[in-house]
């Protein structure tokens, strides 16, 4: 799979590149800049791009700026932004973009876990739908009065719906059955009042899109 | 000059009944003695300033005098004259107030140092050159009359003297007031000042920690994440079972311990979404990273000045960090809001209340952090709760 990637530290780019390698995506070009990305992009026409969100000349958000202009081009594109810290504003803006699939908005801290890290490329770059779990967490932190009617278990598997992962992997997760699963997130759906959906990834986009109010 | 001198310190202790016994009396006698000695000091000077001028102008009115001397000597007398009075002015404006202090224990402000010298200099010069021995005439006759014969009648002088001369003393020294201490439009100018340069100094802190944070960052926390991921990648490649495979696999925990670590102390020193996104985004994800549920109201049309966002901000952060250790509280509010030139912070929580900044210094570290920007913040602690901080920063 080609990959364009984006980020402007030069060593953690490196290192970027060999884990990638690592797992068999092809990287294209590695660029340090937002406007370079846009380029490389246009030049490549990768399946996955990957990207900083804080990079030069502004420091501030281009990264993030690059990929939602580059998901409004085409819609089909995958992109993962890896941000320094959780702002919910920019998850937000690339579930926002497209579709809401085919997009991930991962803590930079998560590449470390370099099998994870690989796995949320792969099911981004498959049309999935990944936050950050820290994200999700804070999500379900701010006080709302529908959610104090979900048991802990429930918040526990409605964590874990949010991070895109189906009735199978939350069973294994949680040590449960998963018809338990199946009737977990049935009960949860209706608690929000949101319309029962068997397909992993509408159901994130709409727990999400609840969660963000 | 009574009402000039009405307050003056001299005249209130002239009402005491042990006057004569206390310093005061010969205070204004060395007072008024040491006027005599600057009067001789500066009287000498000034005569020679004022000499070349009077020489040329005499001449000039007795016609003795060429048209080349006219237009060449009178303007240099002239200079002499203007030159030299500002710098004897100088002298007095530096040496009065000191002198003052004999008989004035009253703050004596003068004013900004380094500045010019200005009309009121130079015309306190006059009054001490001029205006002075007029002044003294009593005192100078009293004493005249106390050395010139040790009789019945200059014994006599003694007492009375030990009266003029506070009285002189009181009116010279109210001159002096008048004339060199700094008005108070001046002190305002110099407050100001200093709180401009405070302003800058804090806005200087602010900026280095700005630089620091974004030095680590682009530092020491991208190389960390560099090796940690290359740590990931040996680990995978090398086989459980393998010697190296437990150091390795302890060697990428210990390095993602250390990454949160330095994230969190990053964080400390100026958080990355506070530079990008501003106080409301950066109250946010301090709600979200807080032990209890935390609401941030935040009705901020626009970012307030750096310096001012990143206090509020530390100021809120040390708030909820003083709630969740302390109060007992289950819940906190944050409200952000301008309301006209003000940048107004509300910390509450529903905890147990009575707080109290005499215990620990972290209420008192608050206002200070306040105080460092000109702001304000007051508390409202009752046994019971609930606490609430109110923080008003300047923003214009």
């Amino acid at each position: 799979m080609d990959v364009v990637l984006a980020e402007d530290g030069v060593l953690l780019r490196e290192g970027l590149i060999a884990l990638l390698d690592r797992f068999d995506f092809r990287v294209v070009a590695a660029v340090g800049t937002a406007e370079e990305l846009l380029i490389a992009v246009t030049e490549h026409r990768p399946q996955l791009v990957i990207t900083d969100i804080r990079m030069p000349p502004g420091f501030s958000d281009e990264g993030l700026r690059a990929a939602v202009a580059l998901r409004e081009r085409n819609p089909e594109l995958a992109v993962v932004a890896l941000s320094q810290y959780v702002e919910r504003s920019y998850a937000a803006e690339l579930l926002d973009s497209g579709d809401g699939r085919r997009v991930g908005y991962l803590l930079k801290d998560r590449v470390v876990d370099v099998q994870e890290f690989a796995a949320v490329l792969h099911q981004v770059a498959a049309g999935g739908t990944v936050v950050d779990p820290q994200v999700v967490r804070q999500l379900l932190a701010r006080q709302r009065d529908p959610l104090s009617r979900l048991s802990a278990r429930e918040r526990e598997v409605l964590a874990l719906v949010a991070e895109g992962r189906s009735n199978a992997a939350i069973a294994g997760r949680l040590t449960i059955s998963e018809a338990a699963v199946g009737k977990h997130v049935g009960n949860i759906l209706a608690k929000l009042d949101l319309p029962p959906d068997e397909d992993t990834n509408r159901r994130v986009l709409a727990v999400l899109a609840y969660l963000r109010g | 000059m009574t009402m000039i001198t009405g307050d003056f310190p001299q005249l209130a202790a002239m009402r005491s009944r042990n006057y004569l016994l206390t310093p005061a009396p010969w205070r204004a006698l060395v007072y008024v003695l040491s006027t005599g000695f600057v009067w001789c000091g500066l009287a000498l000077p000034a005569a020679l300033l004022i000499m070349p001028a009077a020489t040329v102008l005499t001449n000039l009115m007795a016609y003795d005098i060429s048209i080349f001397v006219l237009v060449t000597a009178l303007p240099l007398a002239i200079g002499v004259f203007l030159l030299g009075m500002p710098v004897l002015s100088w002298v007095t404006s530096i040496l009065e107030p000191v002198r003052l202090r004999l008989i004035d224990d009253r703050p004596f402000r003068r004013r900004e140092r380094g500045r010019r010298i200005d009309a009121r200099d130079v015309q306190y010069l006059l009054f001490l050159l001029l205006g002075a021995p007029i002044l003294y005439l009593p005192a100078i006759l009293l004493l005249a009359l106390l050395f010139d014969n040790w009789s019945l009648a200059g014994l006599l002088a003694l007492p009375v003297l030990l009266y003029v001369c506070p009285l002189t003393a009181a009116a010279h020294g109210a001159v002096t007031r008048t004339l060199l201490h700094a008005k108070d439009e001046e002190l305002a100018e110099q407050l100001l000042e200093v709180s401009d340069s405070r302003a800058r100094l804090v806005e200087a802190h602010e900026t280095e920690r700005r630089r620091i944070e974004r030095d680590l960052h682009d530092g020491a926390q991208t190389q960390l994440v560099n090796l940690t991921v290359r740590l990931g990648l040996a680990k995978m490649d090398t086989p459980p079972d393998s010697p190296a495979y437990q150091n390795i696999e302890e060697a990428h925990r210990q390095a993602k311990v250390l990454m949160s670590e330095l994230r969190e102390l990053v964080q400390g020193i100026h958080p990355q979404v506070l530079t990008d996104k501003g106080l409301v985004a950066a109250l946010g994800e301090l709600a979200d990273r807080s032990a209890i549920p935390v609401s941030v109201h935040s009705h901020l049309a626009e970012r307030p000045p750096r310096h001012i966002e990143s206090t509020a901000y530390f100021i809120a952060a040390e708030a909820l960090t003083n709630v969740a250790k302390h109060s007992g509280a289950s819940a906190a509010t944050v409200t952000v809001c301008r309301p006209h030139a003000t940048l107004y912070l509300e910390v509450t929580d529903d905890g147990t209340g009575g707080a109290d900044p005499s215990t620990g210094t972290g209420l008192l570290g608050l206002a200070d952090r306040a105080a460092t920007v000109d702001g304000t913040m007051s508390l409202y602690s009752p046994e019971g709760g609930p606490t609430v901080i109110k923080v008003e920063l300047p923003w214009t």
